[in-house]
């Protein structure tokens, strides 16, 4: 019963089987991508936001 | 004292707080980089769901905010939510507020519950990290690992490690089949 089960297990965790690959993941370049989004969604709701205060 | 649970090639799934923390609430993400060194020291295998995509790419109002934030989701595997899922996400929901009947159902994200499928589906194999430590709830979920991230504005954000504990699935379980 509890072999049927592992199995079971093992069948499901095959669905999650990633393609995240350590090797090709460059943390810096994905902080960094991280961070340059962010400054340029700041800078666009400031913008956004002096528009309204001058409406 | 129980024994430390054993983060090796594990499956990680990214829950969207982490991800909003990255990049849209603090000013430098790599404050964030010891969760990530924590994982691929364990070469653990990083996963998100539509579910996240679906949170994250919320804040989005138009095409370009959104195409360049789903692409920063691309080095994560994106696992597809199947109708069980939402099944099971349903029946959690109903059984946190058996739980506590305090709960508003307000206060129950239909996102976390899906999130919360992922890592019960893949119980052996899988964990969540996540910032808020109350998402999923010590009746379900123990918590197994805690990185403190000091972001350069003097904060201080916990992001914790979470795994299914099946005991306390079964017994929530009979609470909520005996309920009615």
């Amino acid at each position: 019963m509890k072999k049927a089960s592992n199995k079971k297990d093992k069948k499901k965790d095959e669905n999650l089987k990633s393609h995240f690959d350590w090797n090709s993941f460059d943390l810096d370049i994905f902080f960094r991508e991280a961070d340059k989004l962010r400054e340029a969604w700041k800078k666009r709701e400031l913008e956004k936001r002096k528009h309204e205060y001058a409406i | 004292m129980s024994t430390p649970y054993d983060f090796k090639r594990k499956f990680a799934l990214l829950d969207t707080n982490i991800l909003v923390e990255i990049a849209r609430r603090t000013n430098k993400s790599d404050d964030f980089k010891p969760v990530f060194e924590f994982l691929e020291e364990n070469e653990t295998q990083i996963f998100i769901t539509d579910a996240t995509k679906f949170e994250f790419l919320s804040f989005y109002n138009n095409k370009k905010d959104f195409d360049a934030y789903e692409k920063l989701l691309n080095p994560f595997t994106c696992v597809p939510l199947i109708p069980k899922d939402i099944e099971l996400a349903t029946k959690l929901k109903a059984m946190y507020r058996c739980r506590d009947s305090n709960i508003d159902k307000k206060q129950i994200s239909f996102i976390d519950c899906l999130q919360a499928t992922q890592v019960i589906k893949h119980k052996t194999s899988s964990f969540i990290i996540t910032t808020d430590v109350n998402d999923y709830p010590s009746f379900l979920f123990d918590l197994v690992h805690i990185i403190p991230i000091e972001k350069d504005s003097g904060q201080t954000v916990f992001v914790v490690f979470k795994i299914f504990n099946e005991a306390k699935w079964k017994n929530l379980e009979n609470r909520y089949d005996l309920s009615g």
